[in-house]
This record gives C-alpha cells, structure tokens and sequence, in this order.
C-alpha cells in the first residue's frame, strides 16, 4: 500500500513545485498592472509621458533588469511620483538602505492606491520585461492585447501601424458601435 | 377666461404645435425661455439660460435650515474606471421637471428618478454603453458628466466618448444618437447639452490633447448638424494672426468648451467659455495672442457666427481656462443700468463685460492671491503687463512659466481661481458668489518640439503641474453694482462643486464630504451636513407634491485626486462613490 501513498505524495510535491516555481502567467502580471493602476501613470503601452500629473517613466525604453524593476516597484522612487508597492518598504531599510524617520514629505515616495503582495510584484515586474521593455513603438496588435477588441482604444494604432495589425483590426467582430460624425462646415469661414 | 390669458393659451399652443404636437407633459422651447419663473422645477443646466442658479423657493429659509436633513438618498452607479483612470464620479446637476428627476453619472448612464411621496424611486436607466477605454484614456481630468437637458419628450445627453444621445423620457430607450466628438483626435465631451429654439448644443474636452476646440448645435428635428463654430480660426479667418508661429500650432491649438453656455434671447446670443490653448504650459511652441483661447465667445445661436470675443489671458503660459458659465445679469453699475455678462476666471479675475459689445466694465480678483500680474488694466480688463508688441507674454516674469524659467510657483494655480464648479447670482441683492480654489501651484516646462509630429491620444501640455503647497478654498461674495468683494467665506478645501444661491442662502459641497448652508449676507454657516464621501457636484433646489427639496450628487471624481491630491493630503482617504443626497425639513 506504500505505493499509492507515495504516488500522492509525488503529486503532492509536484503540485507544490509547480505553485511555488512557475513563471506567473502574463495574464497575471497584465491584471496587476491594470488593477494596481500601473497604467494610469505609465499607460497601457508602458510608454508613461508628460502631461498633468508630471512624467512616468518610458517602460519601453528601460534600461532596468528584472531585479532592478522588481526593486523599483516595492520600493518606488524617492522625489518621485513612483508609489512604493511594499506597505514596509521604508520601515526596516530594506529599500535604499532608508527608513521612514530619515524622509521628509517631499522626498517620500507617494503611497500607492493599495498595496501589493510580492506575488503580484514579482507578476508585474515579469510582465513589464516580457511586454513592454524594449518592445519599440506600439503597435494594434498589442494594444489589442491589452484592451481586447471591445473597445476602439486602439483604432488609432490599426489606422497607422503595419498591415497585420490592420487585417487584426478588420477581422475584430467587436460590439462598439462605428458612428462616424458628419460636421457641419466651419460657422466662421470665408469672412 | 380673461381676454389675456386666451391670447397666452393660444400662443403656448402654437409653440406647442411648433414642435410637433407634443403631450402636456413635454418640455417645451417656450418653458426653458421662462425657466427662471419656473421655480418648482429646474429644467436648464444652470437652472434659467442666463446661469444664475438661483431658486426662489422659499420653504427652506435661514431661520429654519437647521432642521434640514436627509429625505432619501439613491445608490447610482458608474464608479468604475477605463484608460487611465481607477474610479468614475459625479459632476451633475440634477434636471427636475414635475417631481421626476434626470441624473448622470460619469460614464453617462442616465437615470429618471419619480421624486414623489418624500421617496426617490429609480424609474429606468439609460445605459449608452460607453467605450471606457477608448474614451477614459484621453480625459484629461476625469470620468465626468455633468447632467442632462430636457426638451418634447427627451432627455438629452452626451456620453464621454463623444456622442449626442436623445433617450425617450417616458420608456427610457435610445430614440437616436449622434456622434459629435472624436476620441481618436483626443475629444471627449463632459458638459450637459444646452437647447435652444430646435438645437442642443455641445462643447468639447481635449485641450490637453493638441485638438482643435469647438461648439457644435444639432438640429432636433433632422438631427444634423446646423452649425459647427472652431475655437481656434483657421488659416485666413479673423483672428488667424494671433498665431505667429510657423509650424501650424493652430492645427493643435486647445480652445475646448467643456463647461455649458448661457443664451439671452432677446439679442439672439449664445455665450460660451474657451478653455487654454496647447500646448498648456510651453507659450513659446505658439508665439501671438492665440484666439480664441481664454475667451468668452458671444455668437449668433442661429449660424454660430463670432459676434465678439473677450479674451482674459492672451498667450496663456498658465493653464487658464475661459471655460467657466458666463452668467448674464441686468443691472446697474454704479447706477447705469447694464446688460452684463459676468465671468470668473481660472485666471483669479471675476469680469464683468458689456454683453451687447464685450466691453470691459469691472474685474477684480476673488482670489487671496494673485502673483503672475500685478492686475487689470482699468479701461481694458487686460493684464497690466500685456504687451500687444510681445509675441510671447512675460506678465510677472519671475512667476511666468517660460523656456528660460521652467519651474515656477505659480498664484492661482492651474487649477484656478475658479474651474468648472458653477457660481450662483442672486438677483434680489445683485449679489454673485463665486465657489474658489484659493491655492498656489508649482509648474515645470517640458517644452514641446515643432519639428516632431504630435502624436494623436497623447498628451499635449508642454509641462505639468504639482502641488507642494496646501490647497483650500472659500465662496467670495461680489456686488454686481460696484464691482467690490462683499464677503468671503474660507474652506479648508478647495470648492471642487459649486454652488446654489436662495433668496437668504447660498448652499455649497465640498470634497471631504460636507454639504452646508450659509447666510446670504454674512456668509455665516447656518447648517451642514457630512455625506461621508468627496462632493464634486452643485446643489440644486426643487419641489415635488409642493414640498421643497435641496439635492445634490456625490461621489470623488474628477481630476482632483489623480492630479492634485497632494494640495489636500487628507482627501486621500476619501474613496470613491456614487450617491444621490435629497435634503428636506421634517
Ligand atoms: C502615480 C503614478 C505611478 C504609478 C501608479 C506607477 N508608477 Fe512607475 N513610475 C512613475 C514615475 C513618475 C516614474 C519615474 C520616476 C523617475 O522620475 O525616475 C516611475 C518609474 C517606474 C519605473 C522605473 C523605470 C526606469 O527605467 O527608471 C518602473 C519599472 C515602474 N515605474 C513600474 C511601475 C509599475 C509596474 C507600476 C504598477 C505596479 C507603476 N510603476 C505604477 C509613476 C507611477
């Protein structure tokens, strides 16, 4: 009867490696990075950029490693608006070698909406090496990716990016209704 | 029957046959005319055309508000986020007309709520189906909707992804809908729709996304569009040399329209705010004075012709929008009697101008502080430092954002002064109350380059804002007659709502969730009342079965708490919501 019990133990640790080592999926990592808001700040497409809220990092165009990255969202980044996802980060020193009491207000990082668990981290910072650095402009097929094809989000990359992209766009059987706009000519022309 | 009201009865039926025969119970163009003399219900965005939002009832007075407290409250919904935004709000202001009330909330479902029996019951809910993503990622400052127009027997509103909609008032379905704006371009639209004679008319969002602004009216009955009037001229229109660059920065220009206009029919005249020109913070991609941007446009309602501009802050390098409700007062100053139309600005500045020729009459500031001019020229209304020789305006030139000097403080911030939330004017005391943000902001200039095509859906702000310094906020009273501050009442937040004015009160919310009444004349507080969740939406007042109700929407949205959240640290731990409050005594 040893046998049967050594084949569930067997199972048992398999399971067990498999929960503990396995890559998390790329949807895992996509959840966290919309869910944690990473994409309100960096956008879908990672590229970040200017505009009201002060600058987000170009993903994209990171030069950081997996480590570096895993590092830069538990820890944010001090003077920055880069949230630090660990709720410790600065209790212990663990982050910069810094703790709470040596920071002031404008050198803290900001807290994030909620905080993640180091599964999620670890998620998010796979998914932004495998999705977003060094992937170059981006294209429909990724935004598609993101968004799926409920929206038009992503006409305007169909509209100017390769023609696969376009023939992806053109076979979406998506619900979002195409109204067009007819305008009426410019009130204040041929004065 | 007198001799008089058969001559009425007859012309209210000819109105009435005019629009195509509608029931009793249908809105018609001749009630939204008289919409001020109609208190029981509010049936116009800004209450009458001439944005006063000013009821007088009076069931509710200063002697027994205190006894105000809450009738019923209604869960809506449109919380969750799409593009770059976590979480909807509520901008809206309630539309009642006999006892059934229309809301929005952010994401432009519209809701028909019956008000009788001291009870709010949901009727139907029109959902438009909005593109979140499509739409959520080039709003600039929100998942906003500011509410609904009523006309025949629709409800009309516009959904964040640029399209018109008419839903049936009685069974809640789509009659038809319009696509008016382009997200593809970065255009959104916010604002509730304003009709006037047979048109609804829209004004756009997205000046922070290098579009090209403008305001658009769609015929009712054919539901095309008659007229469309572009902020921003194009080559060869009046006005086109007020962009002296040469690289097209007109194509990209800003202008948006996003807060509703007013109209006074007597003079056939639509008026109507323009927001900052793109991009916000770099002035130098787009040297000249930049029409229409920070203007207040006077046009014909029937062909969207410019009949005059008054512009507040030419070559804006701050952020200044012109957008704000321009509210349309008669009366006189310094005892000339006056067709005014009065506007406060995100500049600091209230302005009171001639509304039959844009004259400047009176400015102020309504702000504690003001530090990029030293004021108003006293003929003009024009920044003191305004130079028409200057391609790109210095004004205060150790404040002023430029190339040279990119990260400056800035009083008021970007923000303002005062943003979207809606004044009110009491016409008894010729009083006008101004909800402000009374803050300081710090700007760095990222300068865009003429030479790299912009990219569609991005931003485009040559810059950005942050908030290094504590925000509040305060409801200033102004005299209409004399053009002089006659109170001011400080918040320890800013006024992100807008206000309500009653012959003894005016109302106000405010984002940590306080609803309040002050005196009309001391601006003392006479009540308020906690909601527990961030208001960002004006009160409005009504009767239903004849009993007075003060309602108002809440629920944290718009740009404050992604932009400028850390100007009020402690609104932090306000979460997102979405509720509708109804007030009553007993
Ligand atoms: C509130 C806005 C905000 C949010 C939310 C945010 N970031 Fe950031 N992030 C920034 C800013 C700003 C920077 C740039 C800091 C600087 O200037 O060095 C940055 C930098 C980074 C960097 C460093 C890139 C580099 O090359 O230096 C990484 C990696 C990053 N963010 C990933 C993420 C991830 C993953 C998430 C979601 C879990 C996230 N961020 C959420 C604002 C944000």
């Amino acid at each position: 009867m040893a046998f049967p019990a050594m084949m569930l133990l067997g199972a048992f640790l398999l399971l067990n490696s498999v929960s503990a080592w396995a890559e998390p999926s790329a949807d895992e990592g996509l959840h966290v990075f919309k869910s944690a808001n990473c994409v309100g700040c960096h956008k879908w497409s990672g590229e970040g950029g200017g505009g009201y809220g002060g600058a987000a990092a170009n993903l994209r165009r990171t030069a950081l490693s997996l480590d570096q990255i895993e590092h830069t969202i538990r820890c944010g980044r001090p003077a920055t608006g880069m949230p630090h996802f660990d709720p410790d980060a600065y209790s212990d020193g663990r982050c910069y070698g810094l703790k709470k009491a040596q920071m002031s207000a404008a050198t803290m990082p900001p807290e994030p909406d909620h905080y993640l668990r180091p599964a999620d981290i670890d998620a998010v910072a796979k998914y932004v090496v495998s999705h977003i650095k060094g992937k170059g402009p981006p294209t429909f097929a990724q935004c598609q990716a993101f968004f799926g094809d409920g929206t038009r989000a992503c006409d305007v990359y169909e509209k100017t990016s390769d023609s696969s992209g376009a023939q992806a766009g053109a076979s979406a059987g998506s619900a979002h209704q195409h109204l067009k706009i007819e305008s009426a000519p410019d009130a204040n022309a041929g004065k | 029957m007198s001799r008089k009201m058969y001559a009425a009865a007859a012309i209210v039926a000819l109105l009435v046959g005019s629009h195509g025969g509608w029931a009793a119970d249908d809105v018609t163009a001749n009630q939204l005319l008289k919409a001020d003399s109609d208190p029981g219900n509010w049936l116009t965005h800004h209450k009458d055309y001439s944005a006063h939002r000013f009821s007088s009832l009076s069931q509710i007075t200063k002697d027994n508000v205190k006894n105000l407290h809450v009738a019923w409250t209604l869960q809506l919904g449109g919380v969750e986020g799409g593009g770059i935004w976590s979480h909807g709000g509520l901008e809206g202001t309630p539309i009642v007309e006999n006892g059934y009330m229309y809301v929005t909330d952010g994401w432009g479902s519209v809701y028909k709520i019956d008000t009788h029996h001291g009870e709010g019951k949901l009727l139907w809910k029109m959902d438009p189906k909005t593109d979140h993503d499509w739409a959520g990622a080039v709003a600039c400052c929100g998942v906003d909707n500011r509410g609904v127009a009523l006309i025949g027997d629709l409800v009309l509103s516009h959904s964040l992804d640029g399209r018109l909609i008419a839903t049936n008032k009685d069974t809640g379905q789509i009659a038809w809908q319009r696509q008016v704006a382009d997200p593809d371009k970065g255009e959104v639209v916010t604002a509730a729709p304003l009709v006037v004679k047979n048109m609804v008319i829209t004004g756009v969002s997205g000046a922070e996304y290098g579009i090209r602004g403008w305001i658009a009216a769609t015929d009712l009955t054919t539901h095309k569009e008659v007229w469309r009037t572009y902020t921003i001229p194009a080559k060869g229109e009046p006005g086109a040399n007020t962009w002296k660059d040469n690289h097209d920065a007109m194509a990209n220009g800003g202008g948006s329209t996003w807060v509703t206009g007013s109209y006074d029919p007597s003079s056939n005249t639509l008026f109507w705010g323009v927001g900052n020109p793109g991009p916000d913070w770099d002035s130098q991609y787009r040297p000249g004075d930049n029409l229409y941007t920070d203007s207040t446009l006077a046009l014909d309602v029937d062909t969207g012709k410019i009949k005059w501009h008054y512009q507040h802050t030419p070559n804006d390098d701050f952020d200044y929008d012109s957008v704000a409700e321009n509210v349309l007062v008669d009366a006189p100053v310094h005892g000339q009697p006056m067709h005014l139309d009065l506007e406060a600005d995100r500049n600091g500045f209230a302005y009171a101008v001639n509304r039959d020729n844009g004259q400047f009459v009176w400015g102020l500031p309504f702000v504690k502080k003001v530090t990029w001019t030293k004021g108003l020229d006293p003929e003009t209304g024009r920044p003191a430092e305004y130079d028409p020789k200057l391609d790109v305006q210095k004004y205060n030139a150790a404040v002023t954002p430029s190339r040279e000097h990119p990260v400056t403080m800035i009083c008021p911030g970007n923000m303002g002064g005062k943003n979207w939330p809606p004044t009110a004017y009491n016409p008894q005391d010729k009083i006008w109350y101004i909800p402000v943000i009374e803050s300081c902001n710090r700007i760095t200039v990222k300068p865009e380059d003429p030479s790299k095509p912009i990219k569609k859906r991005e931003f485009f702000t040559g810059g950005g804002p942050t908030q290094p310094e504590r925000i509040t906020g305060s409801v200033t009273a102004i005299d209409v007659t004399t053009g002089k501050e006659v109170g001011k009442h400080e918040t320890p937040y800013p006024m992100l709502g807008g206000l309500l004015a009653t012959p003894d009160m005016v109302f106000y919310g405010q984002p940590d969730g306080k609803v309040a009444a002050l005196d009309a004349k001391s601006l003392k507080e006479l009540w308020s009342f906690n909601t527990g969740a961030g208001v960002n939406a004006p009160p409005m007042t009504f009767t239903s079965d004849g009993k007075q109700y003060i309602a108002i929407l809440v629920g944290q949205g718009g740009a404050w708490d992604k932009w400028f959240i850390d100007g009020t640290p402690e609104l932090k731990r306000i979460q997102p919501g979405s509720m509708l409050y109804v007030f009553s005594l007993n």
